[in-house]
């Protein structure tokens, strides 16, 4: 101790002389007990010193990662995957904040808790795999076996989902390594800022398998807790010597901490130059939420394919990939409120084509699902071949078709059927020969240009007649039901058919069925009335209440089919569409919408081949000629229309419903749809500003509400003072609870960061005030106080890095934080 | 010496004259720290702590190894007040009645007659009081305590101001009696004066070409002068924010896990008084915790037991893990900074 002992007479420090006293590092050493002796034992003591803090850091990390995980809970049923994935992020966290708190060197951490995740997944979920203790290949199987029916799962259920044992597997895998790659680069790498793209990628999950409300409250927690891992992150290491803050604070210390800012080297009053960067966090986790809130509902797509793209950062996003029952997707699409240009077309065809995109061919386990893509062939540019079941006689056009996708996001390319072949197409796609659709599992589509080929079949009425009074073998597949379909669904059919001879006749008794009136076209009606989807309990119940939309008609038909022994399956793609006002080489250009992606039902005859239907009635759809009773009436020579016809027309049918095809919007509806959305996003912009900035309102508040104070407050010098510490605290100048007044003010002069004269006018203010015998005063007034801390903060704030004081402005710590506490109240010991 | 002194300054500040100006004090006591000073090179902050335990009316612990100034200071010390100085050098064989005094029979009077000890002086400078036999220790620290020697039922009263300053030499123990916790509780502060640095080594052989300095000391205030200072100093204002805050800290040496045994009451009564001195000092009229948590290493540490644990993990015995906890109390402790309501 030398100090501050000095001759008489002098009530002003006059600083410099750092203190001499013990480094005290040797003290923690002490306190510990064991003397480390070796290289080892000080590096690991070091690393602890250095360290202190990182489980706060783990546990805001781990918080953070809780909430995030929280979004997912609209998708799910049940609460128990949601603990059983935190119990794995608890335990992974936990073992790290152990070891590191014990000086483990960062390698080890990360090797222990992978290890450990290992030894859990495999305990958990491939026991009784291992070799002794290893893990071996029967393990791996085991666990892919695992994730693929969790994959499955994904593809057959409808959200809300059942957690089944495969799906919790799955996030208490994939959020386990998550949380560890995220409490790796806050706690260990120091790069908190980073660790935020864990969570944000949990966070995204939600709006893009499912577009309604975005969950505000859950945003707003997870946000929360990332600051939480910023501010932390930002104090790893407190209290280490010769870490350049000041006073190296004994914050959170117990009264016997030996640390301390008494015993670090010269002090000095610069936070310490590091890479942290809170605010660029903060920015990009702003703009990450608005974009999350706001892409939704500005992005036209097909399908939960977008996760591809979003869900990047979780190993396991491709799963999502093909997941979700795309006609719920297709459901939502429709009931967007700004649909936005998904394509646009020209043809050789007298009028607009449906593109099909896709086929639900499998429904025999309960739910349409999609005919696996992963079987193709890839494609290069060679001739699709004679469609299934065309015969040679069947009339048939050709016809060529432009295409150019605009907004379209997708795994599949929009085709009229049956095409044969492609231009123009770059890229690696797989062509399904069945169905005659292409993919790339890319699942995104936009900008494309290509030229298909296609046929336009024209089958007379003998022919109709005469074909699909047999079913070849290789077609039973499509004739699959599942076993607990419910009855109601084949005797409707069987009523319905009762008068048709062939299966043509019944095929367009179905249609007739669902076109007769009775029932009635509905976005909304599924949704409110819990059968939206095309699974068997779904149809049944849409055969009851006979409101639905293009999805319930078209699963409905296609599975009345099946029970009549008529090959069919579900088609997803694009309604004709209308007609713009422009021409490409002299044909019209058709405009596409996303309110357009349609559903319909396709049957197979054997000498014609696959034939669309059209059972959604209550849109501008006219059906297929040879779909209509009258068609076998007319002329076997009238070769005229090709598959589908459509009428639609530009600018018309402002209709009370809102249609797959054709309900087009006048452009005063679309340009107040674009308002609309950017409105949103202008709201949410605004928003989020406005919590930003809440904070260094709030601080400019207590500020000028404490100045204005100082006026009449019976201790303006210690209000003065307080106003002081929490400017320090928010230019994160680092105090202990020990400092006195002296020791603050030494500290600031020592940096020249003030005035110095003010600053030495504020402390005798203060001091005067709080130890003073009662009735003296200092020779300060009020008005020399407002000054002189008016002076103070803006040399503070003169001084600071740009960065650190955007810091002070927009995170003021002072806010929520009180760092000098009143001591406590005890009798003077006799 | 005698009961005529005694009055005048002993009975508290009401006794006394009025109390100096602070300006006054720092005049005075400055004059004091300038002999100090004169003989003793580099050495200011001991000199302050020896300045400020005189006032403050405690006793004064040096420990330190051979030949650094120790009892250079206390004697320094003494000249400059102009008080009676009594040097008593401590060996094994040293009785208590050496010390204290004896009664002896006078053959014409026929009466014992009191011959009064080493110890009836104003500054009484104990050297290497470590040497001494524990009977003859605590004859010592009976008188540091009472103010008065109790012989054959009689009690004599030491006259004030009356300081021991006892030197110890922590190094050379072999044959000592080192001074038990107890008894080392009765000094206000331990100091260690320490190496000289080089530059003040060398204004130091400067100084002495022309003979000791001793030789020109004089004395800057007198007696009553000193009792004023004593006086001034006891009139600091100590708030209760500032008590609190003591005692704050002296609580926390008690439970601290390093510390077998924590400060005593008497170490808080000595840290409030000295750092009303120390306050005075600085010419303000009341104290701040800056005085406070200054003085807590030199009037704490020495009535701290460490646990064997931290004592044997530093050198010095422990002296150094002591001391870096006290600091590390300090700097936890936090310092009083209230918003009082106005009615209060």
């Amino acid at each position: 101790m030398s100090t501050l002992l000095r001759p008489p007479a002098a009530p002003v420090p006059s600083g410099g002389t750092p203190r001499d006293r013990a480094r005290p590092d040797e003290a923690v050493d002490g306190g510990r007990g064991g003397r480390p002796t070796s290289e080892r034992g000080r590096a690991s003591a070091a690393r602890r010193r250095e360290r202190r803090g990182t489980w706060k850091t783990t546990l805001a990390v781990g918080l953070t990662m809780g909430f995030a995980l929280f979004s997912l809970s609209p998708l799910l049923q049940g609460i128990g995957w949601w603990f059983a994935t935190m119990a794995m992020v608890g335990v992974l966290l936990g073992v790290s904040a152990l070891l590191r708190a014990r000086g483990v060197p960062e390698v080890v951490v990360v090797g222990a808790a992978v290890l450990l995740w290992v030894a859990i997944v495999v305990v958990l979920y491939a026991p009784g795999t291992t070799w002794f203790v290893l893990p071996t290949l029967d393990t791996v199987a085991d666990l892919s076996a695992d994730l693929a029916a969790a994959r499955e799962s994904i593809a057959v259920q409808e959200v809300p989902a059942v957690a089944v044992p495969e799906l919790t597997q799955l996030l208490v895998m994939s959020i386990g390594l998550i949380a560890l790659v995220s409490d790796e680069l806050a706690a260990g790498l120091r790069v908190p800022a980073l660790s935020g793209t864990g969570p944000l990628a949990v966070l995204t999950i939600a709006p893009l398998v499912r577009r309604d409300e975005p969950q505000v409250l859950v945003y707003l927690l997870t946000g929360l807790a990332f600051l939480l891992v910023l501010w932390t992150g930002a104090r790893i290491g407190d209290g280490r010597s010769g870490s350049g803050r000041i006073g190296a604070g004994a914050v959170g210390a117990g009264p016997h901490s030996v640390s301390g800012s008494r015993g670090g080297p010269t002090p000095s009053i610069r936070p310490a130059a590091g890479g942290r960067n809170p605010l660029l966090a903060l920015g990009l986790a702003v703009a990450a939420v608005a974009a999350m809130v706001v892409l939704p509902t500005v992005t036209p797509g097909l399908t939960a394919a977008d996760l591809t793209e979003q869900g990047d950062g979780t190993p396991f996003a491709s799963t999502y990939a093909t997941g979700v029952d795309p006609t719920i997707q297709l459901g939502r699409d429709l009931r967007r409120s700004d649909p936005v240009l998904s394509l646009t077309y020209s043809t050789s065809a007298e009028e607009g084509l449906y593109l099909k995109m896709v086929n639900l061919s499998d429904f025999s386990g309960g739910t349409w699902e999609p005919e696996a893509p992963y079987d193709g062939v890839e494609y290069q540019g060679q001739q699709f071949g004679t469609p299934p079941g065309l015969a040679a006689d069947v009339p048939v056009t050709d016809v060529t078709t432009t295409v150019s996708i605009a907004g379209l996001r997708s795994d599949w390319l929009p085709l009229p059927y049956p095409s044969q072949r492609v231009d123009s197409l770059s890229g690696n796609w797989l062509i399904t020969p069945n169905t005659f659709t292409i993919t790339d599992l890319q699942g995104d589509t936009r900008g494309i240009n290509y030229e298909a080929t296609s046929l336009a079949v024209a089958p007379t009425a003998e022919q109709l007649a005469a074909a699909g009074a047999t079913v070849p073998d290789d077609l039973a597949g499509y004739l699959q039901l599942p076993a607990d379909l419910p009855p109601v669904i084949a005797q409707e059919a069987s009523t319905v058919t009762a008068g048709a001879a062939t299966n043509y006749d019944r095929a367009v008794a179905l249609q007739e069925f669902f076109r007769s009136g009775q029932f009635r076209y509905s976005l909304a009606a599924p949704a409110s009335n819990g059968y939206d989807g095309s699974n068997a309990e779904m149809i049944a119940a849409f055969l009851e209440k006979k409101e639905g939309y293009c999805v319930h008609f078209s699963a409905a038909m296609a599975v009345m089919a099946r029970t009549l022994g008529i090959p069919s399956r579900v088609a997803v793609g694009y309604a004709p569409g209308q007609t713009a006002d422009s021409t490409a080489d002299g044909r019209p250009v058709y405009e596409v919408y996303t309110d357009q992606l349609h559903a319909w039902p396709e049957l197979y005859f054997e000498g014609i081949g696959w034939l669309p239907f059209e059972p959604t009635p209550g849109l501008d759809i006219t059906p297929p000629d040879y779909s209509l009773p009258d068609y076998a009436q007319q002329s076997t020579t009238d070769s005229a229309a090709p598959a589908p016809s459509s009428t639609s027309t530009a600018t018309n049918s402002a209709g009370p419903e809102r249609g797959d095809v054709g309900a087009t919007q006048s452009a005063e509806q679309q340009v107040l749809a674009q308002v609309r959305g950017w409105s949103i996003f202008a709201g949410v912009l605004v928003a989020v500003g406005l919590i930003v900035l809440a904070p260094y309102a709030a601080r400019r508040l207590v500020r000028r509400g404490r100045i204005r104070r100082l006026a009449t407050d019976p201790q303006p010098g210690t209000l003065a003072w307080l106003e002081l510490e929490d400017t320090l605290d928010d230019h994160r100048l680092q105090r202990s609870h020990g400092d006195t007044l002296a020791d603050v003010e030494q500290r600031l002069t020592a940096e020249n960061m003030v005035p110095v004269d003010a600053l030495v006018r504020l402390r005798l203010a203060a001091e005067y005030e709080q130890y003073a015998p009662p009735g003296t005063a200092g020779d300060e007034t009020r008005a020399r106080i407002a000054r002189d801390l008016v002076a103070v903060i803006s040399g503070l704030d003169a001084q600071a890095q740009p960065r650190d004081r955007a810091l002070a402005r927009y995170l003021p710590v002072s806010l929520w934080r009180r760092r000098r506490a009143a001591a406590s109240t005890g009798a003077l010991v006799p | 010496m005698t009961s005529e002194a005694l009055t005048s300054t002993s009975a508290g500040p009401a006794a006394a004259g009025a109390p100096l100006s602070l300006d006054e004090f720092g005049r005075h006591t400055g004059a004091i720290l300038d002999n100090l000073e004169r003989v003793i090179d580099g050495k200011t902050e001991a000199a302050t702590l020896a300045l400020i335990v005189l006032i403050a009316e405690g006793h004064l612990l040096v420990e330190d190894v051979p030949g650094v100034g120790k009892t250079t200071l206390a004697k320094a010390l003494a000249t400059s007040v102009g008080c009676t100085v009594s040097r008593i050098q401590f060996t094994p064989d040293l009785l208590p009645s050496d010390v204290t005094g004896v009664s002896i029979y006078n053959q014409v009077d026929h009466a014992f007659e009191f011959k009064p000890g080493a110890v009836f002086a104003n500054i009484v400078i104990a050297d290497e009081i470590n040497r001494a036999s524990p009977k003859t220790q605590s004859s010592l620290l009976e008188c540091m305590e009472e103010q008065q020697v109790s012989v054959d039922g009689t009690t004599h009263p030491l006259e004030p101001p009356f300081i021991v300053v006892a030197t110890q030499n922590p190094i050379e123990m072999e044959g000592t009696y080192a001074l038990p916790e107890a008894q080392r509780d009765r000094f206000m502060a331990r100091i260690s004066m320490g190496y000289p640095d080089a530059s003040a080594e060398l204004s130091m052989l400067h100084h002495r070409e022309s003979g000791s300095p001793m030789q020109s000391l004089r004395a800057v205030v007198d007696k009553r002068r000193l009792a004023e200072l004593i006086d001034t100093a006891r009139a600091i204002y100590v708030s209760r924010a500032v008590e609190s805050y003591v005692v704050s800290i002296v609580q926390a040496t008690r439970i601290h896990p390093e510390f077998r045994l924590g400060a005593s009451p008497r170490g808080t009564l000595h840290l409030v008084r000295a750092a009303k001195v120390l306050a005075a000092l600085r010419g303000r009229e009341f104290v701040v915790p800056d005085d406070v948590n200054e003085l807590v290493v030199p009037i704490l540490a020495h009535r701290i037991v460490a646990t064997r644990r931290a004592a044997s993990d530093t050198r010095g015995g422990g002296t150094e893990a002591i001391a870096a906890a006290l600091r590390g109390i300090v700097a936890a402790t936090p310092v009083p900074l209230n918003r009082a309501r106005p009615s209060a």
